[in-house]
């Protein structure tokens, strides 16, 4: 029973350091520190590590490089980002919207985290002076499809274990999106390798497709529409029934 | 006796408010970091928090029992195991908060942490009986508490099969249980 209990949460032991008093804790609402473009972009170089908010659509269009995207409208925000930025590090918020920065800290501030934000700044705002954006490719489920029956398209299923018993592409391996950043040295694919993420509905895998990203895999698709497509278009599902 | 439970969706976090009409002070167990929510159900209800409780040193989310003592001066209740360097007054096994007819019973349940407890809630007012038990961590729905955080897990699960487990199901039948968490937590 024990063996199939799920890893401990990473950012366990500093919660856990909060509420026993080793580490400050929020006492009012969080602030944000007002950061200039010019000072956000020296962090950035520093190696500070960019967290964007935003829909997952939004982050496929145009995103800064080396950007994870973790959406804060899921419900799971802050567990994501609990799950994605272990250490003690501080991170940058990209959002939509300013508004959307204090409601994003006050999620954070329910895991301890909002002390690590080290800054905000609104995509639109970012482009605007100039700042580079980049693209995640995106690739739908029919296109997918007919890749995969031309070549060798590594398929990454990052749903949790239930959703993936529950049924899955036949040659895609499985690795939850959360473990990714733990677990990566036991991917069982190159980073020169061309790889189609998938998740449910396309959110979960953006995340994890900027991580991979990140840790040097050039070359990954975000599938949209995620298995929820493959499946509503009628494309081979492996099922339990089928599992021998 | 008042009863509310306040639930974040979000995380499925599971907090509770008991108060007493008998002399309007209520007590706040496991509350969550954004403190609002209490304040204004107290407010509403025209009670004074008077006592804040954290069942164990929860590992999943920030407690929010600090913040309340700051904005209501309340009292600070921490089990007697747990490791601390706030002030606080500490429970042991048996203790029991009376406030008005509102009696919390503690009972010390290890297994998911050393030092967890959980309070055993009676009306007075009703009898002596319990009403319902804050399970916290401990017990939750058609489920038990993860062993294996705090400790060795075969060990954690020991405690909680033989120590823990046990003295909740010796209750009565009627006794309602309340857990810390519900459905979409983590």
């Amino acid at each position: 029973m024990l063996q199939d209990q799920p890893p401990r949460p990473a950012n366990m032991a500093n919660i856990v350091a909060i509420n026993q008093g080793h580490k400050p804790c929020a006492t009012g609402q969080p602030v944000i520190p007002p950061v200039g473009l010019d000072e956000m972009q020296r962090m950035i170089l520093d190696g500070i590590l960019v967290l964007d908010t935003r829909h997952h659509d939004a982050f496929g269009r145009s995103h800064i490089p080396g950007a994870y995207n973790v959406e804060a409208c899921s419900g799971s925000f802050e567990q994501n980002v609990g799950w994605l930025v272990p250490s003690d590090d501080p991170f940058l918020l990209v959002v939509d919207r300013l508004e959307s920065a204090a409601s994003a800290v006050h999620k954070l501030a329910f895991v301890g985290l909002d002390q690590r934000v080290g800054g905000a700044v609104v995509m639109d705002d970012w482009l605007a002076a100039g700042l580079p954006g980049i693209d995640l490719p995106q690739i739908d489920v029919q296109d997918l499809h007919k890749e995969m029956l031309q070549r060798a398209v590594g398929v990454l299923d990052v749903r949790d274990n239930a959703e993936w018993d529950s049924g899955h592409i036949e040659s895609a391996v499985n690795m939850n999106f959360k473990y990714i950043p733990a677990d990566l040295e036991r991917l069982e694919f190159a980073p020169e390798q061309e790889l189609a993420v998938i998740c449910a509905g396309g959110m979960r895998s953006s995340t994890a497709c900027s991580v991979l990203r990140r840790h040097g895999y050039s070359r990954v698709y975000n599938v949209t529409g995620g298995m929820n497509a493959w499946d509503g278009a009628g494309l081979p599902v492996r099922r339990p029934e089928t599992v021998q | 006796m008042w009863f509310q439970q306040l639930i974040r969706e979000q995380t499925g976090c599971a907090t509770y408010m008991v108060g007493s009409s008998d002399c309007g002070e209520c007590a706040v167990f496991d509350p969550l970091w954004d403190i609002e929510p209490y304040l204004a159900a107290a407010r509403s209800k025209g009670m004074n928090i008077t006592r804040v409780i954290d069942s164990h040193s929860h590992a999943d989310h920030v407690s929010g029992a600090r913040r309340l003592v700051e904005a209501t001066g309340a009292e600070l209740f921490l089990p007697e195991r747990i490791e601390t360097t706030y002030k606080a007054t500490l429970l042991a096994d048996g203790v029991s908060i009376r406030f008005g007819e509102v009696e919390l019973e503690v009972l010390h349940v290890p297994g998911h942490r050393p030092e967890q407890i959980n309070l055993l809630v009676r009306d007075h007012s009703r009898g002596a009986e319990p009403w319902c038990i804050l399970t916290a961590d401990c017990l939750m729905v058609g489920d038990l508490a993860r062993p294996d955080l705090a400790q060795d897990g075969s060990a954690g699960a020991a405690t909680l099969f033989r120590e823990s487990l046990p003295r909740l199901l010796a209750l009565p039948d009627f006794t309602e249980v309340y857990p810390g968490h519900v459905a979409g937590s983590t």
